[in-house]
């Protein structure tokens, strides 16, 4: 099987986005979770730096994957970085309450375990929470409980989630939306769907998919054509992720998605998101248009990281 | 094509029903509108025998008015207006036609190198079709055009597409991904609402690749048919354009060519053999028809 990159491609493109998320660390730092004590504790919701904080964990933790990355110098001072925070900003503190931040919670117990720094006794408080018999009882789309299932099973949590037959035929899997009428929204839930099934393309989706395997790698392409056209380079990189975990190589379509989020990386090495190809990003004052900039770009570009892995492992 | 139980043979004969009402209903409709109308009858005809009756009033209706002015269409409006116009035989058209066909070669460029050239010369010269073999020209397009977010890069694309394959009726050889990335490029279209440019891109996608299904944007088609027969959701539009046109011209002026192009699109998505230049123009040309 080819890679997706050429040699010298995947370079530049590994380069510039870890040379990126290295200068903008500190805009990943989660809230001090231990100094948030006039807020009653159900009422805490996860927000847009506690959602960045542990996306770049998941990225981290799948650098684990690929031992050329697992020892390159630079990620691996974006984990130490990444694992120092979680402690210095307590973010499992008082989680048994929290439990709109569980979700977020049971992903970096997930990614901490990968990374090599498992916490047991935080493993002990997600379990006593998911032993009370709701997190994995509420009203929420297949994809969701497939997000959350995903990262439990990964961290050893016994939970209640069905099993990936049964999410599959609850999902839109099996009944796609028809791609003119499909918003951005539904194809996350696509990918999302794909990448965990799949385990970020370790297993082989034929048999789950059966029937529908074909139908959905088609439909997986159109929509990567038609992001193509649309200029959104998130949802580029995403189903070009998505393509891997349904087995596409040697494809001259995605070759080309993925030569053109080589050529939109921007000379700091981040991917831009919608908001910047749009030219929309104008808040007051330099240091606004940076953290809206920051929020904006930081999606696309940590998926150019999740590429890169996904690319590697699986050829 | 005249096979009653295709799709694109039913939807054409619904639209007929609403050409033939529509027109009934308008009065004093402008040129513009009386060479929207004709096109549309001449596709329904092609597509369906059976409307022959609904659309052979209408076409007599405008012959009559001789309100014909084919300056003021767009190209390909005039050019199939023209030919249902021929087709019905005499009328004092007739010579206001000879004039602008006889122009038509001095206007126009007969340029193989533009669309509109390309179109000029099928009308005037007949079209003949190339099949494909593995001497058929090789087509390089350079692919970022379909990723710059530009439209007009889209529709450079598009006219070369048009051009080197003669609208569909010359084949080229062409590599992956062009056909992928103008089929998103289609659907991207479709799904903001830019029908026409939507249908464009499909109509390229079929001159290239003849095997790609198509399926969900002929869904698309099919299902924007209204319920009086033509095509297209634009309730808002149409009561903006109002202010300004009666409500039955401003219907007219907003569904004749999306109900055109629709029945078009279809037409060549379902029938890889049907190329609406080929029929409207034959193998001689309008010129050769009078």
């Amino acid at each position: 099987m080819k890679h997706l990159f050429g040699s010298s491609e995947r370079e530049v493109l590994l380069t510039g986005i870890v040379s990126w998320l290295r200068t903008h660390i500190d805009s990943f730092d989660p809230p001090q979770e231990d100094d948030i004590l006039n807020v009653a504790p159900e009422e805490i919701r996860p927000d847009k730096r506690r959602k960045a904080f542990g996306e770049l964990g998941a990225a981290l933790r799948l650098t684990m994957r690929v031992p050329e990355l697992a020892q390159n110098p630079e990620i691996r001072w974006l984990i130490n970085e990444w694992v120092n925070l979680a402690k210095r900003r307590q973010i499992f503190f008082d989680v048994r309450r929290r439990v709109h931040l569980f979700p977020q919670c049971a992903v970096a117990y997930a990614v901490l375990k990968a990374l090599g720094h498992p916490v047991e006794e935080v493993g002990q408080l997600l379990q006593t929470v998911l032993n009370r018999g709701f997190i994995d009882r509420v009203e929420i789309s297949a994809w969701h409980k497939l997000d959350i299932k995903y990262y439990l099973d990964s961290a050893g949590l016994q939970h209640g989630f069905a099993d990936d037959v049964t999410l599959l035929n609850e999902s839109t899997l099996t009944r796609l939306p028809n791609l003119p009428y499909a918003t951005t929204y539904d194809l996350y839930g696509l990918t999302h769907l794909l990448f965990h099934f799949s385990d970020f393309g370790l297993k082989d989706l034929r048999p789950l998919l059966g029937r529908h395997f074909e139908q959905i790698r088609r439909y997986a392409g159109l929509a990567l054509s038609m992001c193509l056209s649309m200029q959104d380079w998130d949802l580029t990189a995403e189903l070009l992720m998505s393509r891997i975990c349904l087995s596409v190589s040697d494809n001259l379509l995605d070759r080309e998605a993925a030569h053109a989020l080589c050529e939109y990386q921007q000379s700091t090495g981040f991917l831009p998101g919608r908001a910047w190809m749009e030219g929309t990003i104008d808040g007051e004052g330099a240091r606004d248009r940076d953290e809206q900039e920051f929020f904006d770009v930081y999606h696309p570009t940590l998926l150019g990281l999740f590429l890169i892995c996904c690319d590697a492992q699986t050829r | 094509m005249t096979n009653a139980i295709s799709i694109s043979s039913q939807a054409s004969h619904k639209a007929a029903q609403w050409l033939s009402y529509s027109w009934s209903s308008s009065h004093n409709a402008s040129p513009v509108l009386a060479h929207g109308a004709l096109a549309l009858a001449e596709i329904c005809l092609a597509l369906n025998s059976d409307s022959a009756r609904l659309v052979e009033t209408v076409i007599s209706d405008i012959l009559a008015e001789d309100q014909l002015n084919f300056a003021v269409a767009d190209l390909v409006t005039a050019l199939v207006s023209a030919a249902a116009v021929i087709k019905a035989g005499t009328s004092p058209t007739q010579s206001s036609l000879h004039i602008y066909l006889e122009l038509l070669g001095e206007i126009i460029p007969l340029s193989t190198q533009d669309a509109n050239g390309v179109i000029a010369r099928m009308a005037l010269e007949g079209v003949t079709l190339t099949e494909g073999d593995a001497s058929a020209p090789l087509m390089e397009i350079d692919l970022s055009l379909l990723r710059s977010g530009r439209v007009e890069d889209t529709k450079r694309v598009l006219e070369r597409v048009e051009v080197e394959t003669r609208f569909g009726t010359r084949a080229v050889r062409v590599g992956a991904p062009l056909p992928e990335l103008l089929e998103g490029a289609g659907i991207h279209a479709l799904s903001t609402y830019d029908l026409p440019l939507g249908m464009r891109c499909l109509r390229a996608c079929c001159y290239l690749d003849g095997e790609s299904p198509l399926a969900i944007e002929a869904d698309f088609l099919r299902l924007s048919q209204c319920n009086d027969g033509s095509f297209g959701d634009f309730e808002a539009a149409i009561r903006k354009m109002s202010r300004k046109y009666r409500q039955s011209e401003a219907e007219l002026h907003i569904k004749l060519p999306v109900t055109f192009q629709s029945l078009w699109t279809l037409a060549e998505l379902e029938d890889r053999s049907f190329r609406l230049f080929r029929y409207v123009f034959g193998t001689h040309g309008l010129s050769a028809s009078r």
